[in-house]
């Protein structure tokens, strides 16, 4: 194997967890997801060339990434949603949690979760990276290709309707 | 922190992700070994403006910093030519050729859109901004769309441009008319080639929310335009 191909090996092993989860979070199927991440390497190895050296790797392949995603669903109106693990319900692990303890529940997660996917595809995005895939101001705007302060004021704005979006469908 | 957020933070955790594995090292590794897939043969075509200015009227110096102002940050560096430059066809290349849907998987900074009035374009291609430009011959329209950066164009404004502010889908953006600049597409040699020299008088520059910015070459009026750049769709 080339230097290259090795070095290119070990960009592969940092990043496919994150990769993996953003493709993920766009096409809401483990298989599909791996098959989206495995086809977006192959073309950020084909795009070295044109990866500016003085900018940071990660928000670079994390935006081929998603676009390899959004161009597979785009055709799909259908969303799936977003599974969560078992047993990360706290109440089914402890079920006497003490009081400081702050539980949240499946159900609560799910609400949420069924919110998020009621936002707009950019608010959407910025909520995803911040609080789903846990990116920083700085990486989700340069995945999201848009400036920093954007990131901010539309955060704000995200939150601001998926809080409205919460409680219109509060039972 | 609000109810809300606690559970936002709750969510990395309990979302069953998919796993990183060996197999998805290997399985690129294989990809990459197999060696670069055969590439078309690419023409690389060229964008050559040429401006053509005369005698300066209709435009006053505080209208002018304002529109200079206003396009700064964008990276575009508007500038008055009170004198007939001498012409120096300052070949602005417009990048590698690519197809619509390597555009789209190159142009990481942004949702490439396409305007749905005019279909799919003649050709498309990359720049070394990461700016995606899109060419149809029939109607002479070069569409340019690229995040905001330090060197995106210089745009000379001749005398007898009119630009006025215009609104382009809710955002604002400003149009300039009655700049004749021809643009000759060259083949990969350099050499001009036959008959494609066109002519564009007009060019409509805006922005959207996002700091995407789009400039628009066309020999059409500015209703026209206006409903080129709104048909705009991100599309599959």
């Amino acid at each position: 194997m080339n230097g290259d191909a090795q070095a290119f090996e070990s960009l592969v092993r940092a990043h496919q967890g994150m990769a993996l989860r953003i493709a993920y979070l766009v096409v809401r199927d483990h298989s599909e997801a791996e098959d989206v991440t495995q086809d977006a390497f192959i073309k950020a190895h084909r795009a070295l060339g044109r990866f500016r050296r003085d900018s940071p790797f990660r928000p670079w392949l994390l935006a081929i990434v998603r676009n390899e995603a959004l161009n597979r669903v785009r055709s799909s109106k259908r969303r799936e949603r977003l599974v969560l693990r078992e047993g990360s319900d706290p109440v089914s692990r402890d079920a006497a949690p003490s009081p400081e303890t702050v539980v949240v529940s499946d159900a609560e997660r799910a609400r949420v979760l069924d919110a998020i996917d009621r936002l707009s595809e950019r608010h959407r995005a910025v909520i995803t990276s911040r609080f789903l895939l846990e990116l920083s101001e700085e990486e989700t705007a340069q995945m999201l290709g848009i400036p920093a302060g954007t990131v901010k004021s539309r955060t704000s704005r995200a939150m601001d309707h998926l809080r409205a979006i919460l409680e219109e469908t509060e039972t | 922190m609000t109810r809300l957020e606690t559970v936002l933070e709750s969510l990395p955790e309990a979302i069953a992700w998919p796993q990183p594995s060996e197999h998805m090292v290997s399985r690129v590794r294989a990809q990459i070994e197999t060696g670069p897939m055969a590439r078309p043969h690419r023409l690389r075509w060229a964008l050559a403006a040429i401006l053509i200015a005369a005698l300066v009227v209709g435009v006053l110096p505080d209208t002018r910093q304002a529109i200079a102002d206003l396009f700064r940050e964008a990276g575009v560096r508007i500038g008055f030519v009170e004198e007939t430059p001498s012409i120096d066809p300052g070949s602005l290349v417009l990048g590698e050729e690519a197809s619509l849907e390597e555009a789209r998987d190159l142009a990481v900074d942004f949702e490439l859109a396409v305007p749905t009035l005019l279909g799919d374009p003649d050709g498309v291609f990359i720049g070394e901004d990461q700016s995606v430009s899109m060419v149809w011959l029939g109607e002479a329209v070069v569409l340019t769309q690229l995040v905001s950066g330090p060197d995106y164009a210089q745009k000379g404004v001749g005398p007898r441009t009119e630009i006025s502010p215009v609104t382009v889908d809710g955002e604002s953006g400003l149009w300039m008319e009655g700049a004749p600049h021809s643009f000759t597409l060259l083949g990969p040699d350099g050499e001009p080639i036959d008959e494609s020299t066109r002519l564009a008088h007009n060019v409509l520059l805006w922005s959207d929310d996002d700091q995407v910015w789009y400039r628009l070459e066309t020999t059409e009026g500015l209703d026209q335009a206006l409903a080129i750049a709104e048909s705009m769709e991100v599309t599959e």
